[in-house]
């Protein structure tokens, strides 16, 4: 088999850090969505949202451990239910350096408006025209019309969010409008329409509260004030930053959201741990979902430009973080390419874990060392602490679950404690 | 490590054309030192060689984000483009860190591949604060040297990228010294003229050429006395008007003539070593008598500069000053090498104090530019620190300016860890009948240059005129001569630690010497770990266990200092290597190994002589050293301490990848001959005969370093064919 440039290209393109597998889908997380990944943490959230028309659910997470993709693959099952799903990105429709709730209110109703435009259930007229009224008040600009339509109202709201984000003085005026109270908060109009819409047991998924930074995630989730779609009359999953997690006051939110002791995903499990003699086993079923999830992206479902293992090999290097695989395998592709070869060798995946590991060295720090160690010894982190934040931020160490949460190193970290420890 | 530049450019190249027509996120790291913009410049060169037009986006504001980077592609559609981040302080390196987390999504609409070129210190910070944002990061490259990359893409006959933003605006400095100024009845007419001339001349250069910062280096008074430094502080004054700076922007240090020698004559005339320099300078108390001496100095120039002011009376990192002029920032330390002086038989008598040096170097070395302020001459300091603080100063400070001798001198030091410009003013007033003069500066931080302007007295109606006399061959260029400052050498981590925290160094000794220093502090018990963390402890708070510590620190010194001497040699290897006319030996051409060795001998012998390998201890620092040689004599990536193919065995050197085909694949085994040369010998060829394999690499080199050879007896390269029909070849250096 001939690779050419072509091929090459394809490869990369799909491969990027930055590519978003599900671009090309309509609805859902694409078909390159491998359902047993996170099976376990799924079927968890699934009953959460089947037993409990109400559950508020928080969803942290390792960078690029999967989340985004998982949410997508859960909505598409709660529409397949017959369901009102609405996935709000925050990220593309407000500021998140400076977010408010007031913002998450407005996107959440802009995209209960549009999901009924794409075919959903449509809110009551009273509902519409409350929304209409709303906007009119807020006088931010002439609303479109006067009418009461779902698709204009949406725009609107979408263009006041568009606003709000080129404007810290529209952000200021509409948090205003919420000390105000009353009507003239934006939560209204959202508990209004998910009113509207509860014989479809509506579910709201928000993305992107995942990149709020410490300070703001901790003023934003932990303020007794705030409470984010705590009391919305509906389901929700909300993303949250991994630093929340590790919050002392993190236990306040357990009385508002149902899962918050178990709101982490972890990495895909590529060992088994036995937990009694302090071991580790390579999972077949682990492994086997990473397989197929690389070779979901691979045009044609065609692994054969990978030679045999160097697949695993990638796997294991990137120990279970779906991101991270996908950067070691492009990594592999570049470097088969620059040697003018048509197959990713073995020899390329190890050429890619060591750039990882360079990477990794260029960022150590000394004080990494002991918690590295006890967790290559004892699959344990110590204390939640900055450090042991940033090696989970970092992909230093990577977190699993099977019965219990255990950590583990990926194969870049170990080589460089080898490498370390023989200096 | 850097990759090569062949290796960086075609992995570069590579990741650009396989993303054609779609975007991705590659971050180029460069050393702190290096400045981004001729970093950003040379990635657009390199990606010029496969034709690819990248766009040069230009130093970003380092608090934008990933939005206005996408922004800034889409206008044109470039098929790559390079910007670089440079986030001043910690403020702003947060802010662009919690930016690009937040606007992460936003990396997924990039148009075309994008290089962030940013220095370690924001990829760490990135790393630190946007952990999520890194993961997006298709791959973090470390750039290699951007001369080498623009030599590189030179001698490929690709274009190489010149400047196209606007010139740099030049920092301005006048540096005096030598004013002896006194209240004398006698002089005052004199000394007015001349001094008068001075201040009329700074005044009209005030519009065209505005200065910035005014360097004082020593003896403004005569005989340290508060009458003198009232002339003084009057004359400081009319210099602020005359000019527009500021006090602040003012640095002065005391010379001889700045202490009050009565006071200093019942005083401790010098200090006899090390332990008693380590007290005197680390513990205050040592210092009260002899501040006396300064008691004038610091009560009138305290009141004008500011009582919080170093003045030359601190030790430490207290020595230095910050200023930042136009968004650069300048550590100025002031050194006072005036503690002991007090009459005409200073010479070899004077402390600076090699302690408090470090310690003021160690926190310059973090500025982008560093200016060290002394009177004297190193050649005045005692013996038994003058080469020690020489070598922590030509280290850490770009430039020093210095007073005393009366006449102009100026000299670029360039040694084996770096290079700075050391100014001697001439005296500003000695009398009109003798030489006054003195320099005005222009620093361009980015060019990392430094112009210099010398002015002399002379008579006529214009008294103040430029001296043709300081640099006489510059007559184009107005009589002002352009020294360049040279790339910083980074500083290792061990060796912050080590000057930065007795402690951290203590910890860095062999375990016997930590052991004996416990002994000699007096502390006993069973468990040796205990006897050395209250070791540690004690060296890092008391002046016994500082003066007890200090007596290993040379010790410890030594092997931090190995560290990163391979890249202090690169330079000088490249020079060499060009001078001998090595052109790089091509991997596939006859007879490569011996011929590679051959250029890496002449290389080693030539540095030998040059003095620049200095005692090399560790074994490990000898095989980075002839890593960065060879790398330099041949085609293709080398790289020490590699793996293999099979994991389990390590190459000490390896020329060529390990993905490469196995007749392009060398290692390469370094031996230090100790006592017995040919039992190390032996070993070195039954690790590499068991190294040597049809998976590994079909030749490899071993190198024994011996100390029993004379100058220039060089057995010669041996080959030897072993086990399985290998080949072999033995080279012999010699022990620096």
């Amino acid at each position: 088999m001939n690779t050419s440039l072509e091929q090459f290209r394809q490869l990369t393109r799909v491969f990027d850090p930055i590519y978003r597998p599900y671009s090309d889908a309509a609805d859902g997380p694409g078909a390159a969505y491998v359902e047993a990944a996170h099976a376990e943490f799924r079927k968890q959230i699934e009953a959460a949202l089947l037993l409990n028309d109400n559950a508020k659910l928080l969803l942290a997470g390792q960078p690029g451990c999967g989340k985004t993709t998982m949410l997508l693959g859960l909505v598409q099952w709660l529409r397949g239910m017959g369901r009102v799903a609405v996935f709000v990105d925050l990220e593309t429709q407000a500021t998140v350096q400076d977010l408010g709730l007031v913002e998450v209110h407005i996107a959440a109703a802009a995209e209960v408006l549009s999901s009924s435009v794409r075919g959903g259930p449509r809110p009551s007229d009273d509902s519409l025209r409350v929304v209409s009224e709303w906007l009119r008040a807020a006088q931010f600009f002439d609303a479109s019309s006067d009418a009461v339509d779902p698709a204009s109202l949406a725009a609107d709201l979408k263009r006041l969010l568009g606003a709000a984000r080129e404007s810290a003085d529209v952000r200021r005026t509409l948090r205003g409008m919420v000390r105000m109270g009353g009507d003239r908060d934006p939560q209204v109009i959202l508990v209004r329409l998910l009113d509207d819409l509860s014989p479809h047991r509506p579910v709201l998924v928000l993305d992107g509260l995942d990149k709020l930074a410490p300070d703001q995630a901790r003023a934003f989730f932990l303020d007794d004030q705030q409470r984010p779609l705590a009391d919305a009359p509906c389901a929700a999953i909300l993303t949250i930053p991994l630093s929340v997690v590790y919050e002392p006051r993190f236990n306040v939110l357990k009385e508002r959201y149902n899962n918050a002791d178990n709101a982490v995903l972890p990495a895909i499990r590529l060992y088994d741990f036995d937990r009694q003699n302090l071991r580790r086993e390579p999972s077949r079923a682990g492994f086997k979902v990473l397989r197929d999830i690389v070779v979901a992206r691979l045009p044609s479902r065609d692994a054969r430009v990978f030679r045999e293992g160097a697949i695993d090999r990638a796997i294991e290097g990137s120990g279970g973080n779906l991101r991270e695989l996908a950067r070691l395998i492009q990594a592999s592709i570049v470097k088969a390419y620059v040697r003018s070869g048509d197959k990713i060798e073995l020899y390329d995946v190890e050429a890619a874990i060591a750039d990882q590991r360079e990477s990794f060295r260029r960022s150590y720090q000394k004080r990494f060392l002991p918690f590295l160690k006890t967790v290559k010894e004892r699959f344990v982190l110590e204390n939640a602490d900055d450090v042991g934040k940033l090696l989970l931020y970092g992909l230093w160490v990577m977190e699993y679950r099977n019965g219990i949460t255990w950590y583990s190193l990926p194969v870049p970290v170990e080589q460089l404690i080898e490498d370390l420890e023989g200096a | 490590m850097p990759l090569d530049v062949l290796t960086f450019a075609r992995e570069i190249n590579a990741r650009v054309a396989l993303a054609a027509g779609g975007g991705t996120l590659l971050l180029a790291v460069a050393p702190d030192d290096q400045p981004l913009d001729e970093v950003r410049r040379s990635l657009v060169s390199v990606l010029s060689l496969d034709g690819v037009e990248a766009r040069d986006l230009g130093a970003h504001d380092p608090t934008s984000g990933p939005n206005e980077w996408c922004e800034a592609m889409r206008a044109g559609s470039p098929a790559a483009a390079v910007l670089s981040l440079a986030p001043r302080g910690a403020l702003e390196g947060h802010t662009l860190a919690d930016i690009a987390n937040a606007q992460r999504e936003t990396l997924r609409t990039l148009p075309a591949p994008l290089i962030v070129v940013v220095h370690q210190r924001t990829e760490h910070l990135l790393r630190e604060r946007a952990p999520d944002f890194v993961t997006w990061i298709a791959r973090a490259f470390e750039v290699p040297h951007f001369d080498a990359i623009q030599r590189f893409v030179a001698a490929r006959g690709g274009a190489v990228a010149v400047s196209t933003r606007p010139a740099e605006m030049p920092i301005r400095f006048l540096h005096l010294s030598d004013l002896h100024l006194r209240p004398s009845e006698t002089r005052r007419a004199d000394q007015s003229r001349v001094l008068s001339g001075l201040l009329e001349r700074l005044r009209r250069e005030r519009e065209s050429s505005p200065l910035d910062l005014i360097f004082v280096t020593g003896d403004l008074a005569f005989s340290g006395i508060a009458a003198e430094y009232e002339v003084v502080v009057a004359f400081l004054r009319d210099l602020f008007d005359a000019t527009g700076v500021p006090a602040e922007r003012t640095f002065v240090v005391p010379g001889n003539h700045d202490v009050d020698r009565s006071v200093g004559r019942w005083l401790l005339r010098t200090l006899a070593s090390d332990e008693d320099s380590t007290e005197f300078f680390v513990v205050p108390v040592s210092r009260t008598l002899h501040a006396k001496k300064f008691d004038a100095w610091r009560s009138h120039l305290g009141a004008l500069l500011g009582e919080h002011r170093a003045l030359g009376l601190t030790v430490g990192a207290d020595t230095i000053e910050y200023a930042n002029v136009r968004g650069t920032q300048i550590a100025i330390a002031s050194f006072n090498s005036a503690w002991f002086a007090q009459g005409s038989d200073d010479h070899g008598k004077l402390w600076l104090g090699e302690r408090s040096v470090a310690d003021a170097a160690r926190h310059a070395r973090r500025a982008p530019l560093s200016i060290a302020l002394m009177h004297h001459p190193f050649e005045d300091l005692s013996e038994v620190e003058r080469t020690q603080i020489e070598d922590h100063i030509e280290r850490s400070f770009d430039i020093v300016l210095r007073g005393h001798l009366h006449k102009e001198r100026t000299r670029t030091v360039r040694g084996p860890r770096g290079a700075n410009l050391v100014i001697t003013a001439a005296a500003a007033y000695q009398g009109s009948q003798w030489p006054n003069g003195c320099f005005v500066g222009e620093i361009l931080p980015e060019r990392r240059s430094v112009k210099l302007r010398p002015f002399t007295f002379g008579s006529g109606a214009d008294p103040w005129v430029l001296d043709a006399k300081v640099f006489p061959d510059q007559s184009s260029d107005g009589y002002a001569c352009t020294f360049s400052l040279g790339g910083r050498q980074p500083t290792s981590l061990g060796e912050e630690s080590l000057v930065s925290n007795a402690a951290d160094a203590f910890w860095a000794l062999d375990r016997r010497d930590r052991v004996a220093i416990a002994r000699r502090l007096g502390l006993e018990g069973a468990s040796n770990r205990k006897l050395e963390e209250e070791a540690a402890r004690l060296v890092s708070i008391s002046p016994e266990g500082l003066a007890v510590w200090s007596s290993f620190e040379k010790k410890a010194a030594i092997s931090a200092r190995d560290a990163p001497i391979a890249k202090v040699i690169d330079p000088f290897a490249i020079e060499i290597a060009a001078r001998l006319s090595f052109p790089p030996i091509t991997r596939s051409s006859h007879n490569f190994l011996a011929r590679a060795f051959e250029a890496l001998t002449r290389i080693w012998d030539e540095l030998l002589s040059m003095r620049l390998l200095p005692e090399l201890r560790a074994e490990s620092a000898i095989k980075e050293v002839i890593a960065v040689i060879l790398s330099r004599v041949v085609e293709g990536p080398v790289s020490s301490e590699v793996r293999l193919n099979t994991g389990a065995q390590r190459a000490d050197i390896l020329i060529g990848r390990v993905d490469d085909p196995v007749e392009l694949r060398f290692v390469v085994e370094v031996k230090v001959g100790g006592a017995n040369p040919l039992r190390r010998q032996r070993e070195g060829i039954y690790v590499l005969t068991r190294m040597l394999g049809p998976d590994t690499a079909a030749r490899g080199a071993l190198i024994v370093l011996r100390s029993d050879l004379k100058d220039d007896a060089h057995p010669p390269i041996e080959k030897l064919l072993v086990r399985g029909g290998f080949e072999l070849l033995i080279v012999t250096l010699r022990m620096p």
